[in-house]
């Protein structure tokens, strides 16, 4: 580690700091916790920023080594390369194994210094606890970067020039933002984790301390679900098969955590109203983190064969052990502290003394949020026992199998339905308790909107029995969110005699975060919408073409221009022409292309897409033989396939408006009013 | 810039197969031994039917791709096999068979229902109804069990005067039990 | 915490069988990722070890027609070498290959090319040195009737047409003499 250049040194020096710091500050937390001493606690606290400083430090310290082709640092020599273009210099901080380590442990240093500062002062049974279990996660990836995974080991001799990162990063600029937004969600996950075990170790779980927990498991998820439909956007727009999802081991691992996440996100609320399902929603919230962790394993340590598994490496076993660690611990938080929670609820309900009962009914948004809860469970198990099995199968017989789309499928699809389906009863009943009639009154109308969504596609031509239902599902979920906003809304226009837009206002601005709870939804449904019609509907024809002529698909008239090679300083590219006409009119030229890089044999496709609202003409070359006058193209119809991108944003706004801070109102209440404010749960602002 | 040009166009041309449309003389030449083909398929579903069978198709140079998805030369040349095998007259279990036998059981991406395997058929089924069977027996408990309905756990609801106290009362306790000196 | 007023609890109420069974997947499930290290990644098959051959007919680079049946009818064993110009092991064996098929003039070797160009080939052999005929596969179905997933890949053939012995990767005389001698050695 010493004795190379300056940079060597010095991200030498800064990696090992953030070690130090993340041990010191782990035990500092932990005593700080236990014997709830404010000076231990601020010195923990210097200690969580001194990690975070150290690690994104060696993060900055690592990009302008790579910007400024410093060859001596290992990483540097592996992934760089002076013909790169400084984009993807940049981007290659994320290309390769030890520095998407690094990169991991810059992300986790941001979340611990914003939990850090998030949490200041407030919740002191609870946050030394946070920092210790926090900066305990951060002493293995300190570690990892400080021995195993050392992207700035130093090199000599000094090579003159690197290879450059892996061809299939280069190709497209999504590669520079895919990385990130699943970093942002995987590793944010440690943050919910940290706060659960911080309410097991200190034995107490107030409702005030669910709604940050909350909000810190909103935040990664966000990302991680933008992160995810970028993953499927770049698997369509640069690797030519004209998908987005394969339900690769890779995918899988990043969907899992997604999945109880979700779930997680929606039993908390039960919890905070309710009270219940109380040891669910905390194993929730910890399997998410867990799910990440055996998600980043499943990707780096080449068990999987995917087009993101870096070469079998030194890190799989260290990381497995950790895992073991990690999951051996929860367990035992769990089983052990558990009832310390149960003893401080009936402690507190002593000294409450007489206390309202209600019992909940079945049409009740809780059985709602418990059917869809049972459902993610009975999800994530499918997908992750599907995407394991073929390890298990060859560790018990010996045989080699292949579990793939038709398994996933075949069980996503009923299960994804169901999803969808509470997705519209659970906003449409209220908490505690409604009966039959009420309930099926509000149902009608959805329903009725869901068979006009229905009825009014078939007669555009999709028939097919599953999108038919899909499209009922989903209109009947969409008219039942949309109702909870517009429903209020026309009540205080007549209460409070005003317009339709100042009625919406406040109750959008009143009920933030449930408004922001039915955007997210809306996203959700788009990406529902655009998968049922891809899936269901999708057109594909390879098709043998010769310079000038022209063939018909779809109602296009697609022209072949012919194919030539084009230079450019990090690959060559044979980029074939086609001219789209529609009716006479020329509507776009496109241009797919086959890259070819130094280091591979077969060339990296990239297709060309023509996008509208309502479908996509994809083209993707299958081969130009000799001299570019010929080709066979395939092109692939998918109708509505941009709502599944646009599902992301659409998403992340949701988020952002649950989690944007209220303005601190000025409470109409006596007595109560100073120590209410402080933290706990007000009145109408709960998060 | 000539022996560059010339360079990449034997590369690529190195590397990819040349596109064999699927004619007559293919057609007649595929066949699974052993096997006799049945009755040629009606002229335009050969390619319905050969795609059904593509997507269950592992592509063996892929990762988890269907041959039918895949544009590696090799999932080409296997979808043309399959084609030229279905415009002969194979049935799709012949030729699920076949590529079984000549590749290994790891070749089709949705494994036989028998033995060890029946678990993945029907395992999610049985976990979707467990799960269906814990929400509702739970639902049960929570209507038999009336909750306590702490003030602090209402959410949007406002608070009325009893219970505005309470929460003071809860918070002093809080307060109490922080180390003196602190906020 | 004061416990002042703390109700009288029967002890921590720790689910047993709950603990036993989460550390017990815990260990399998370490025990499968931990297994797992090590294997093989990509699908290397020898389902065909065993199976008869599979006719076809082809031609050769110098056209003349091939037919394997023939082959095995005249009473030769066979060795089918699928090869490509850009597999770099292919280049390192095919002079052990051609040393072989020279001591071995009793056994049949053909080469396959493999997702190639013919002329490319050619000009290759034309270098290196032709020993044996190679066999061209434009559609690539000889390669699939015989299961192959990538070069190089040896089939070696016994006069009863029995496929003894399929050998995914480059193999040198050490190890194709043995092989060699059995099929000398095999009744039609």
């Amino acid at each position: 580690m010493f004795g190379g250049g300056p940079v060597s040194t010095l991200g030498g020096v800064l990696v090992l700091l953030s070690l130090l710091f993340a041990t010191v500050g782990c035990g500092l937390g932990f005593f700080a916790g236990y014997r709830k001493d404010p000076q231990l606690y601020r010195w923990a606290q210097s200690a969580a920023y001194g990690f975070s400083a150290s690690m994104i430090g060696a993060n900055l310290l690592m990009v302008y080594a790579l910007i400024n082709h410093d060859f001596s640092v290992r990483y540097v020599a592996e992934v760089g390369s002076r013909s790169t273009p400084l984009y993807f210099t940049i981007v290659s901080l994320w290309a390769s194994l030890n520095g998407s380590i690094l990169f991991w442990g810059g992300i986790l240093g941001i979340y611990t210094a914003g939990v850090t500062w998030h949490l200041g002062n407030k919740h002191r049974e609870y946050a030394p606890y946070v920092l210790h279990v926090q900066l305990g996660i951060a002493i293995f990836f300190a570690f990892l970067v400080a021995s195993i995974a050392n992207p700035f080991a130093p090199v000599f001799p000094v090579p003159p020039d690197g290879p450059g990162p892996n061809p299939l990063l280069q190709n497209h600029w999504l590669m520079a933002v895919h990385p990130p937004m699943l970093y942002l969600g995987y590793v944010g996950m440690s943050v919910p984790f940290s706060m659960i075990c911080a309410s097991l170790l200190a034995g107490r779980l107030e409702a005030g301390w669910m709604a940050p927990v909350r909000r810190w498991m909103l935040i990664p998820w966000s990302f991680l679900s933008v992160g995810i439909v970028l993953g499927g956007w770049w698997s369509y727009a640069v690797l030519g098969w004209g998908g987005a999802w394969a339900w690769d081991p890779v995918e899988n691992a990043s969907f899992h955590p997604w999945l109880t996440g979700t779930a997680f996100v929606h039993s908390a609320m039960v919890l905070e109203r309710r009270g219940r399902l109380r040891d669910w929603t905390l194993l929730l919230g910890m399997s998410t983190f867990l799910l990440t962790l055996v998600g980043t394993f499943m990707t780096r340590s080449g068990v999987f064969n995917s087009v993101h598994s870096f070469t079998q490496s030194d890190i799989g076993p260290v990381f497995l052990v950790f895992i073991g660690i990690t999951l051996t611990y929860s367990l035992l938080l769990l089983t052990f502290r558990a009832h310390k929670l149960d003893e401080a609820a009936a402690l507190t309900d002593a000294r409450l003394g007489a206390k309202a009962k209600k019992s909940t009914s079945v049409f009740s948004r809780e059985t709602a949020i418990l059917i869809q809860n049972g459902l993610f469970g009975a999800f994530t198990f499918t997908v992750l026992i599907g995407t394991l099995w073929p390890l298990i199968v060859e560790a018990v017989e010996g045989r080699r199998i292949s579990v793939g789309e038709p398994y996933f499928d075949k069980w996503a699809l009923p299960i994804g339905l169901g999803i969808v389906f509470m997705m519209g009863v659970g906003p449409m009943l209220p908490w505690g308790r409604q009966n039959a009639d009420k309930a099926l009154k509000r149902a009608l109308p959805a329903a009725a909107f869901g068979i006009l969504v229905a009825g009014g596609f078939a007669a555009a031509g999709f028939q097919g029995p599953i999108s038919v239902l899909t499209l009922f599902v989903t209109g009947f979920a969409f008219w039942a969110n949309a109702n909870e906003i517009l429903d209020p809304a026309r009540k205080r226009m007549s209460t409070h005699s005003e317009g339709l837009g100042t009625a919406l206002r406040k109750v959008l601005l009143r009920g933030r975060r449930r408004f922001g709870g039915h955007v997210a939804h809306y996203g959700v449904l788009m990406a529902v919408f655009a998968l049922a019609l891809t899936k269901g509907y999708r057109v594909e024809q390879d098709f043998p073409v010769e310079k000038g002529q022209t063939v018909q698909f779809q109602g296009f008239d697609i022209r072949f221009d012919g194919a030539e090679m084009v230079q450019e300083p990090h690959r060559s590219a044979l980029v074939s022409t086609f001219e789209v006409s529609k009716d006479g009119s020329l509507i776009g030229t496109k241009v797919p292309r086959m890259n070819f890089y130094k280091t591979q044999r077969e060339p990296i496709y990239t297709p060309d897409v023509h996008s509208r609202p309502w479908g996509d003409l994809y083209f993707s070359i299958i081969s130009v033989p000799g001299d570019g006058s010929s080709a066979v193209v395939r092109l692939i119809w998918q109708p509505f396939q941009v709502w599944l991108w646009l599902s992301a944003p659409m998403v992340f706004l949701g988020t952002l408006i649950c989690l944007w801070p209220e303005r601190r109102r000025a409470s109409a209440s006596s007595a109560a009013s100073a120590p209410a404010a402080a933290g706990q749960v007000a009145p109408g602002s709960a998060k | 810039m000539t022996t560059l040009l010339l360079l990449a166009l034997t590369a690529f041309g190195a590397g990819q197969k040349d596109y064999v449309p699927v004619d007559a003389e293919t057609i007649e030449r595929a066949e699974i031994p052993g096997v006799p083909p049945g009755p040629p398929p009606p002229a335009g579903q050969v390619d319905a039917i050969a795609h059904e069978i593509s997507d269950k198709l592992r592509c063996p140079v892929c990762q988890g791709l269907s041959v039918a998805d895949s544009n590696a030369s090799t999932a080409v040349n296997m979808n043309n096999h399959v084609r030229a095998l279905v415009a002969k007259g194979y049935t799709e279990a012949d030729i699920r068979e076949f590529f079984i036998d000549t590749y290994g059981e790891w070749i089709v991406l949705d494994p036989e229902p028998q033995g060890l395997d029946m678990f993945i058929w029907l395992g999610p089924g049985l976990v979707a109804g467990l799960g269906i069977i814990w929400a509702v027996s739970t639902v049960v408990q929570w209507r038999k069990e009336p909750d306590d309905e702490l003030p602090s756990q209402r959410g949007d609801a406002p608070l009325d005067p009893f219970e505005q106290q309470l929460l003071a009362q809860l918070d002093a306790e809080i307060e109490s039990d922080r180390p003196t000196g602190s906020t | 915490m004061s416990s002042a007023t703390a109700p009288s609890s029967s002890g921590p109420k720790i689910r047993w069988p709950l603990l036993i069974a989460g550390l017990l997947v815990i260990a399998l499930m370490m025990a499968l990722l931990g297994g797992a290290f090590g294997r093989q990644v990509k699908e290397l098959s020898t389902e065909m070890e065993g199976k008869p051959f599979r006719q076809f007919t082809t031609v050769d680079f110098d056209g003349n027609k091939v037919s394997l049946q023939q082959v095995i009818d005249s009473g030769k064993p066979v060795v089918l070498n699928f090869w490509s110009t850009w597999c770099g092991p292919c280049k390192i064996e095919h002079d052990h290959f051609q040393h072989a098929a020279r001591m071995y003039p009793e056994v049949a070797f053909y080469g396959v090319l493999y997702q190639d160009k013919v002329p490319v080939a050619q000009r290759y052999l034309a270098q290196k040195g032709a020993a044996y005929p190679t066999l061209v596969d434009e559609s690539g179905a000889i390669a699939i009737t015989y299961g192959v997933g990538g070069v190089p890949e040896t089939f070696f053939i016994d006069r009863a047409g029995t496929i003894i012995h399929k050998e995914n990767g480059p193999m040198h005389m050490g190890m194709l003499q043995p092989l060699l001698e059995q099929l000398k050695a095999s009744a039609p």
